[in-house]
């Protein structure tokens, strides 16, 4: 309706006038539209249908055609798995069985191999082919190695087989081993000894080099011998016990012994090496010639034995190379070199520094040495012990030096010390003569010298004894004079040697002192207790040593080595050590005499009751033996402590003596006229006598001047000569002796004292009551 | 006879060894005379009794040895001496000579600085003198010394020595009086300065 509104409402009247046309034209279209309609409706109900009809039975044909398909895939599957599993097992079953045939048989052929084997080398043994049959031996092992690995195998067997193995080894080692001993023949000495020269002689090794022709079973060469041993594996220890004989009996002897020669003789088919013994006088030989006959046995030896079985070798061309002799070489060299360092280049180190320029002969033979052995290939590339100890010959020399010094100083510390010879300034000096001290240096005080006299005389007017310095006139050991002169030499030496031996040298001489501070009062101790002469002559040895070492370093210190002169060389350090050293030795002897006279005049009983006849002979007897005493070591101290100290000592002995029977005199309380007087004849015995054990000096007449001297080192001296007086005195010569406190008697003892003597021995009188009084 | 002496003098005689110290001493105590005397080992003593003035004074002489070995000896004989008789020989000049030292040494050791000094030149009786008796007059003015020349032998000067020493330390009160009284009492100020008194005369 709208569409026809609009049509009329838009078309006017127009569309009036076409309305006829349209019209027609919409029946034209109905009746179109009208056809189509019928067209669709026949299509549609006379084609389509039956096709879908026709595609529908299709679609239940196709669903049965699968469903067959699948019942057939899985009855296919069932059915033929089943089958394929079976098969594949019984395959496997198969294939085993196959492979474990395969390994019998393979086992087999080994056994068989391995049976063959020591089927043949027996062969080859009788025959005494040994290379062969070392080689085929060892094939056997192979196989019954290759059995073994095969863990599956009966083990009975296997071990039966490497029995027969092993005792095949042991056969063909056997027959190995008596070859090499009618090879190589050693014929020893009787006794085991090796050391002595006559048993080396009796040594022989002799090497067959051919077959003997007349023998029933020829023998075989070393070369066969050696490279079936070498194929066993037995090459190492038998080498080795070779080396070693051949160092025992040989090399060593060669070395240690400087007469024994080797000699080397050859015979149509043997070699052998025996020794004959040349005289020389040196006791160790000189390395060079030590060299050159090791080199000779070793030439032979590389010639003979160890040369051979190479060349044979390397055709076969199947074991690696080996070198006998390196293989020999290692056994021996270390021994050898030991030995030859220790024997003979030792020996060889020169003692004294002027040699040292031959030793490089030493050296080079050396060189040469070791040169010829590497090139026999004793020795590897790179071994040069030898060479490297001697040329190190330096230290080697310091050491042996300094060595030799310290025992040398050690057996002179404990030699006797009552071996004694005379020093002083008087008597020659034995000690090395020192080069003068160095030309500037004298030059330097001529120059001062000069302008002294120019500045006129400053010298003084009393100049000092030109002994002051020197070390009085005594008695010292020999042997400690014989060490001072060692110290001298040592350093002398040291001098002129390199710098670092001569630091080593110096330090040697101050271990010597050192040394002697350690060793000798401890070596020596019981003597020096014991024997006062001894105990004197260490205290002058002491002394001696003390003197010299104030002045070594100085004498010294220009000439050493400039390392050395930066002021630590010098040997005052141990100047108060070795004063104290003699000083306390002397002086525990000195308390030893001291306790002996005090002891024996201990039993003189006070000095009291001088008129019993009993302790009088007592008294007399202990004074006797004091003096007894003294006088012996007045004796044994002759010409040998320097005057001086032996005054000194024998007076304080003598001191002792007199203080103490001062001491047990005046504490008497009474002192009857004859205990006074035997009291004087006491003192008496000791005035008399005690000088005389004053006798420093050997010459009885020179020693008056020091028995007059006696006051001088016996402080109680004229006390003792005061009371000797006052015994045998009347009150008025004491009391002039006393005179007003300004007599000797005052200055002798106290008032006190001279008080209760008086009393002693004086009855109680008026006059001795004066006299008292005037004892202020 | 000890009741009258005034004081015990002690006197010491030093001097270089020979020059006849013991003779003088042996001279003047014993009166004898020995050419032949050893040498004194250590030291001798003698006590004699003088009268000087009519002062009776007991003399403790020391004599001394002169070696000089025994040297180390003498110094414990200076102490308390009084009167020093040092000794020289005219014909020896050398012991002339060691004069110096001899003082030296008394100074050293000796105790007190008023102690009275007598230089004796002895063995003028010989003939070789080397020392004429106006050196020695002249050494011992120049140390405030008293003086004489003697012969032990001839006995010349011997006593007239001894008696001029003695003389001289009697005249010097303090040398020997404020000894005496030192004894036991004890000194007053004013002796004591009577004392330094002395000593300033006498020099």
């Amino acid at each position: 309706a709208s569409f026809v509104t609009e049509v009329l409402a838009h078309s006017g009247s127009l569309e009036k006038e076409d309305l006829g046309t349209r019209i027609s034209r919409l029946t034209r279209r109905v009746e179109e539209i009208k056809g189509e309609v019928c067209n669709m409706i026949s299509k549609k109900y006379s084609e389509f249908l039956p096709t879908m009809q026709s595609a529908q039975a299709l679609v239940t044909q196709v669903d049965t055609l699968s469903n067959d398909i699948d019942q057939l895939k899985s009855r296919i599957e069932t059915e033929v798995c089943r089958d394929l599993h079976i098969s594949t097992v019984e395959f496997t079953n198969l294939k085993q069985r196959l492979e474990r045939d395969s390994v019998v048989l393979n086992l087999l052929k080994q056994l068989q191999e391995f049976s063959s084997a020591i089927e043949e080398y027996n062969s080859a043994l009788a025959e005494k082919k040994y290379i062969p049959a070392a080689r085929l031996l060892e094939e056997a092992q192979e196989c019954l190695k290759l059995l073994k690995s095969k863990k599956c195998f009966d083990l009975k067997m296997l071990k039966s087989l490497s029995m027969e193995l092993t005792v095949q080894k042991q056969n063909i080692l056997y027959h190995l081993g008596e070859d090499w001993q009618k090879l190589v023949v050693w014929k020893f000495p009787p006794s085991k000894d090796t050391s002595s020269l006559e048993s080396c002689l009796q040594t022989e090794l002799h090497l067959c080099t051919e077959q003997p022709e007349k023998e029933m079973t020829p023998l075989p060469s070393i070369s066969s011998v050696l490279l079936a041993f070498s194929i066993l594996g037995e090459l190492p220890t038998k080498l080795k016990s070779f080396g070693q004989m051949l160092l025992k009996y040989i090399l060593k002897p060669l070395v240690t012994c400087p007469s024994l020669h080797a000699v080397i003789e050859r015979q149509p088919n043997s070699v052998s090496i025996c020794f004959q013994s040349l005289a020389t006088d040196s006791e160790h030989p000189p390395p060079p010639e030590a060299f050159a006959k090791i080199q000779l046995v070793l030439e032979v030896l590389q010639k003979q034995l160890l040369d051979l079985p190479l060349d044979a070798d390397l055709e076969i061309g199947k074991v690696p190379e080996i070198v006998l002799a390196e293989m020999l070489g290692e056994v021996i060299w270390e021994d050898l070199s030991d030995c030859l360092i220790r024997n003979c280049l030792v020996y060889s180190i020169p003692t004294n520094s002027s040699k040292l320029q031959q030793y490089e002969e030493i050296i080079q033979s050396t060189e040469e040495f070791e040169k010829s052995l590497k090139e026999m290939r004793f020795l590897k590339g790179d071994t040069t012990d030898l060479l490297k100890y001697a040329r190190n010959i330096n230290s080697h020399f310091a050491n042996k030096k300094c060595q030799d010094v310290i025992v040398a100083a050690r057996h002179l510390m404990t030699s006797e010390i009552h071996n004694t010879v005379k020093i002083g300034p008087d008597c020659e000096e034995t000690l090395p003569d020192l080069p003068s001290p160095d030309a500037d240096h004298r030059l330097q005080v001529q120059v001062c010298k000069v302008q002294f006299t120019d500045a006129g005389n400053l010298e003084p007017e009393t100049s000092l004894d030109p002994r002051s310095f020197s070390l009085p006139t005594c008695r010292i050991s020999e042997a400690v004079k014989k060490l001072m002169e060692l110290a001298y030499q040592t350093l002398l030496e040291a001098t002129t040697s390199s710098d670092q031996c001569a630091v080593q040298l110096f330090y040697s001489v101050r271990n010597i002192f050192h040394l002697f501070h350690d060793v000798v009062p401890t070596y020596h101790k019981e003597n020096l207790q014991k024997l006062p002469q001894l105990a004197a002559i260490h205290h002058n040895n002491c002394m001696y040593i003390a003197h010299h070492l104030l002045t070594l370093g100085h004498q010294f210190r220009s000439r050493l080595t400039p390392i050395l002169c930066d002021g630590t060389t010098t040997f005052v350090d141990l100047v108060p050590g070795f004063r104290r050293l003699g000083t306390e030795c002397f002086l525990a002897q000195m308390r030893t005499q001291k306790g002996e006279l005090l002891e024996r005049l201990s039993s003189a009983r006070s000095f009291a009751n001088m008129d019993d006849e009993e302790n009088y002979s007592a008294a007399s007897k202990a004074v006797r033996q004091v003096l007894h005493q003294l006088k012996r070591l007045g004796i044994v101290w002759q010409d040998v402590l320097p005057v001086n100290i032996y005054c000194k000592a024998m007076g304080t002995l003598l001191n002792t003596v007199i203080a103490e029977m001062i001491g047990r005199i005046t504490a008497l309380e009474d002192i009857s006229t004859e205990d006074g007087d035997r009291l004087y004849s006491l003192c008496k015995t000791v005035m008399d006598e005690g000088p005389q054990v004053f006798a420093p000096l050997s010459d009885e007449n020179k020693n008056k001047k020091y028995q007059e001297e006696v006051p001088v080192y016996v402080s109680k001296w004229m006390p003792f000569k005061e009371l000797m007086i006052m015994l045998q005195a009347s009150l008025q010569e004491i009391g002039d002796r006393w005179a007003d406190g300004k007599g000797p008697l005052a200055t002798a003892f106290p008032s006190s004292e001279v008080k209760a003597l008086i009393r002693a021995l004086f009855q109680n009188t008026e006059r001795r009551a004066a006299a008292l009084a005037k004892i202020k | 006879m000890d009741e009258d002496v005034l004081t015990t003098l002690k006197i010491l005689i030093i001097g270089e060894s020979g020059v006849g110290k013991s003779s003088l001493l042996l001279r003047f105590t014993d009166d004898t005379f020995d050419p032949e005397l050893a040498a004194t080992i250590g030291v001798d003593f003698k006590v004699k009794t003088i009268s000087v003035d009519g002062n009776k004074a007991k003399l403790a002489i020391w004599d001394t040895a002169g070696q000089e070995r025994f040297r180390t000896l003498t110094p414990s004989y200076y102490r308390g001496a009084q009167g020093v008789i040092l000794v020289y020989d005219v014909t020896r000049r050398d012991t002339f000579v060691k004069l110096d030292n001899w003082l030296n040494e008394l100074e050293t050791y000796c105790t007190r600085n008023d102690i009275v000094n007598m230089l004796v030149g002895n063995k003028i009786d010989k003939e070789n003198r080397e020392v004429d008796r106006n050196e020695g007059l002249k050494f011992a003015r120049k140390h405030s010394m008293l003086f004489i020349e003697a012969s032990a032998k001839t006995c010349d000067g011997v006593q007239c020595a001894f008696e001029e020493l003695v003389e001289k330390i009697i005249q010097t009160p303090g040398l020997w009086e404020s000894e005496n009284q030192n004894k036991g009492v004890k000194l007053s100020p004013r002796e004591e300065s009577h004392g330094g008194g002395a000593c300033g005369g006498y020099c």
